[in-house]
């Protein structure tokens, strides 16, 4: 079977993943709101004898490096062996999407255009005539609904010829000075390929594309550039301008009826600059209020049946064996029955929101917020995602244009209770003292991760990169799209952290079956006693770490089921602020060293959670003095 | 001073052109005829061109100079080159017109509202000041990159928008028929010219 790789590209809610659903079936891949998708993901197709490859890449709205999707999909058009490109186009907003096309032309790689949203566009009054279009540039094109599979088999005959496409598509020809610059930066490109698209690419000066230049910098740059200063956005506006041209020379826009849609009136409301905040706090409450209803539901039935599951093991004996077997089984029941409901829950009504179009608007409105922190208001969604789980959220920090941001929006991670977090405040902090005793827990994150936000502002004086986004128009999810999603969000929580809290119960049995807890109390006394704790408490602290689920149940085990009488309320608050404000595990570490390297995410994870366990003993201090007084 | 307006860029692009195909020299009440701007804003562009050493005016007679002549031919064969370049798929007469679009690298209808824009007395002012109703862009001030995201989104001098609503942190506004918002610290970059006033 003969094997070819396709990308899909396309600009923001271009349609690209519902494409992609309906080319490969039920195995999904994520859409991309200005969000979370930055790495490239694949499916494969049979299409007679050949098995195509998709890879989709992130939404971008063309080929330039400012930002972490566009480099990576920059990346894949140009080092990735790939056999041809799918570029979704929106009917609706031609001129921007030939833009994209003509660039991408540029690379001299098989294109095969898709047309999406034609039937809008029809309704709208717009009739483009593709035909034409295919002709001047020399490239296939299909009109295609992913929603009704129209045009899909075409589609998919298309790229079975995929030998077949011509490699010598339209070229845009710029002005002699332009030209003059390409051909003389081509020399000096090191490179047998795709000469005119790294010229183009170093003149529009992408640092990434230096690399093919000798001594990796432009010869006799002032000879170049002098007859043309502004050589780079004319290289914007020549593509643009020769976009628009095709684009309104083969469409005809007959009637253009002005209605007042009910998107507008939704706009109206939601981007109101009074009811806009309070609509998107009020929507955030309604969700956290669901997630925490139905979460506890789910979680009780789970729960229970977990409990059946383990005393039926238990009754086959007490042994060592079984104790630590026993204790395996209790992590992975607590990872399944705890987690995963209000986990799942989670992606899933974001999941809903994002394909609505409703998070944009949500990002508008609390990038007031962000911005007074000083992160820029894309970082709202990792943001978010870290309510969820940690590990994932740091990942989605790549929506960022820089590393730094990325680097400074995933430090307030340490502030922003995970659902595991959010499981010891409730389960444990809110179950044994009571619900304020829960609140003030939140209440001492945030204000203390206020106090690190304005301190980090004012120490680095940091500018976030201001937001330019379009605003998608609402549009009704496909259920099986945002289940898929928010499955491929979850699959490391499923794959890595369920295993680990086993093996971590394990250890923990084998730790108590052969006394060896002890041993490891006594060095860090110190830390209990800072914090006012039962030396005993480092064990769920310390298993914490490597596992925030573990948290609960082993200062169940440590201290006995009777907390109430082994913590006071105030021990409650304070173990609860120590275990859940920092760096929360050892997998979010591993993420954060994937991400920012291991000095970086080292650097953080021990200053955040010293931060947390000298807040905490701080407090501690301060309402035992306070109260002794009176 | 907009001296880097993207209007009389094109202006003076227009006159350079225009003097070379009439084998450089023409009176100015030709070339008022052939670009429809408004007067005193074809004397601005002829100042400049002037100023900067391109054309010699005499009362109501405009020559090349000897620079002029070059950068004109460089403006003119550029335009012959787009015009071969769309002949074969449009008539003789409609390659010429498109070439006099491209070679300014925008649409037919921005570069009417450009040339619109100059008959008015007011010269546009900030996105940001501008609270509603119907624009012109004029002008973007930016870093390349910057500027290429713009484009790519289809946000260019010439184009129409219209705000809809003003944020405490941004604006949001249409554009061919799409939502944009655009944080502040962008819209004070961007200069536009009422639509309705005119």
């Amino acid at each position: 079977m003969k094997k070819v790789k396709f990308l899909l590209i396309g600009q923001p809610n271009a349609g690209k993943s519902s494409l992609l659903n309906a080319l490969i079936g039920s195995k999904v891949i994520m859409s991309n709101y200005p969000g979370t998708t930055v790495e490239i993901t694949k499916g494969k197709k049979k299409i007679g004898n050949l098995e195509v490859e998709f890879s989709d890449t992130p939404g971008i709205y063309s080929i330039s490096d400012r930002s972490e999707e566009e480099k990576v999909t920059e990346m894949a058009i140009f080092e990735k062996d790939i056999d041809g490109v799918v570029i979704i186009c929106d009917a609706c907003a031609l001129e921007r999407s030939l833009y994209m096309v003509l660039q991408i032309l540029e690379a001299d790689i098989p294109v095969i255009i898709a047309l999406n949203f034609v039937e809008e566009a029809e309704k709208k009054g717009i009739d483009i005539d593709y035909k034409k279009i295919e002709d001047i540039l020399k490239v296939p094109i299909v009109p295609i609904n992913p929603l009704t599979k129209r045009g899909i088999g075409k589609l998919l005959g298309q790229i079975a010829k995929y030998d077949e496409l011509p490699t010598q598509s339209f070229k845009i020809e710029y002005d002699d000075h332009i030209e003059t610059a390409i051909r003389k930066i081509s020399k000096q490109i090191d490179n047998p390929r795709q000469k005119r698209f790294i010229a183009l690419r170093i003149l529009e000066e992408d640092k990434d594309f230096y690399k093919y230049l000798e001594d990796n910098k432009i010869k006799n740059i002032d000879d170049i550039i002098s007859v043309h200063p502004k050589i780079a956005k004319d290289i914007a506006v020549t593509r643009y301008g020769t976009a628009a041209y095709i684009a309104k020379n083969f469409t005809k826009i007959t009637s253009l009826k002005k209605e007042k849609r009910l998107e507008d009136k939704i706009d109206k409301l939601l981007l109101n600059s009074i009811w806009g905040p309070i609509l998107t706090f009020s929507f955030f409450i309604l969700m956290f209020g669901i997630i925490l209803y139905i979460g506890n539901l789910i979680q009780g039935y789970l729960l229970g049946a977990s409990e059946n599951l383990i005393s039926y093991f238990s009754q086959f004996g007490h042994s060592i064996i079984y104790t630590v077997l026993g204790q395996g089984l209790t992590g992975l029941s607590i990872g399944i029955s705890i987690a995963l409901p209000y986990i799942f829950l989670f992606y899933l009504l974001i999941g809903f929101v994002e394909d609505t179009g409703l998070l944009t608007r949500f990002i508008i409105n609390t990038e007031r917020l962000t911005k007074k922190i000083g992160l820029p208001g894309k970082s709202f969604i990792p943001l978010l995602l870290g309510i969820g789980c940690t590990v994932p959220a740091a990942r989605a920090t790549r929506v960022l244009s820089s590393k730094k941001e990325q680097f400074r929006a995933a430090s307030f991670f340490a502030f922003i209770p995970c659902s595991s977090r959010i499981a010891i405040i409730m389960g444990i902090v809110g179950f044994y003292g009571g619900a304020m005793l829960a609140f003030y827990v939140y209440i001492t994150l945030v204000i203390f991760g206020l106090i690190y936000a304005f301190g980090l502002k004012k120490a680095t004086n940091a500018t976030p990169e201001p937001l330019l986004l379009e605003l998608p128009v609402y549009r009704k999810p496909s259920i099986k799209n945002v289940f898929s999603k928010s499955w491929i969000r979850m699959k490391d929580f499923v794959y890595v952290v369920i295993p680990l809290l086993m093996i971590f119960g394990i250890i923990y049995g084998i730790l108590d079956v052969t006394n060896l807890t002890e041993s490891i109390v006594n060095p860090f006394a110190f830390v209990t006693s800072w914090l006012g704790l039962p030396n005993k408490t480092i064990i769920p602290l310390m298993f914490g770490f490597l596992q925030k689920d573990l948290t609960g149940p082993m200062l169940l085990s440590s201290l006995g089921s009777d907390i109430p009488s082994a913590l006071t309320s105030l021990q409650l608050y304070t173990f609860g602020v120590a275990s859940t404000l920092g760096i929360p595990c050892i997998i979010a570490l591993g993420m954060f060293i994937k991400e920012f390297g291991f000095k970086k995410a080292i650097t953080i994870t021990i200053l955040m959670n010293l931060y947390g366990i000298i807040i905490a003993g701080i407090i501690w201090r301060i309402i035992s003095f306070v109260g002794n007084m009176f | 001073m907009k001296e880097d307006s993207e209007i009389l860029r094109i202006v003076k692009e227009d006159i350079l052109r225009i003097l070379i195909e009439k084998n450089g020299s023409v009176l100015k009440d030709y070339i008022a005829d052939e670009i429809k701007v408004s007067k005193s804003f074809m004397d601005k562009a002829i100042t400049q061109l002037e100023k900067e050493g391109l054309l010699e005016y005499d009362k109501n007679n405009i020559k090349l100079s000897n620079s002029g002549k070059f950068k004109a031919l460089d403006i003119l064969e550029k335009h012959l080159k787009i015009e071969q370049y769309f002949k074969g798929i449009k008539s003789q007469k409609q390659a010429h017109k498109i070439s006099h679009i491209i070679e300014h690298y925008i649409s037919e209808e921005v570069i009417d509202n450009l040339k619109k824009i100059s008959t008015f007395k007011n010269k546009g002012d900030s996105l940001i000041k501008f609270k509603n109703g119907e624009a012109f862009i004029t002008n973007m001030k930016s870093d390349d990159k910057l500027f290429e995201r713009y484009v790519s989104m289809g946000i260019i001098p010439g184009e129409k928008i219209k705000i809809i609503t003003e944020l405490p942190n941004g604006l949001i506004f249409k554009i061919k028929g799409k939502k944009i918002f655009i944080a502040r610290e962008y819209a004070e970059q961007i200069e536009v010219l009422n639509y309705e006033k005119s």
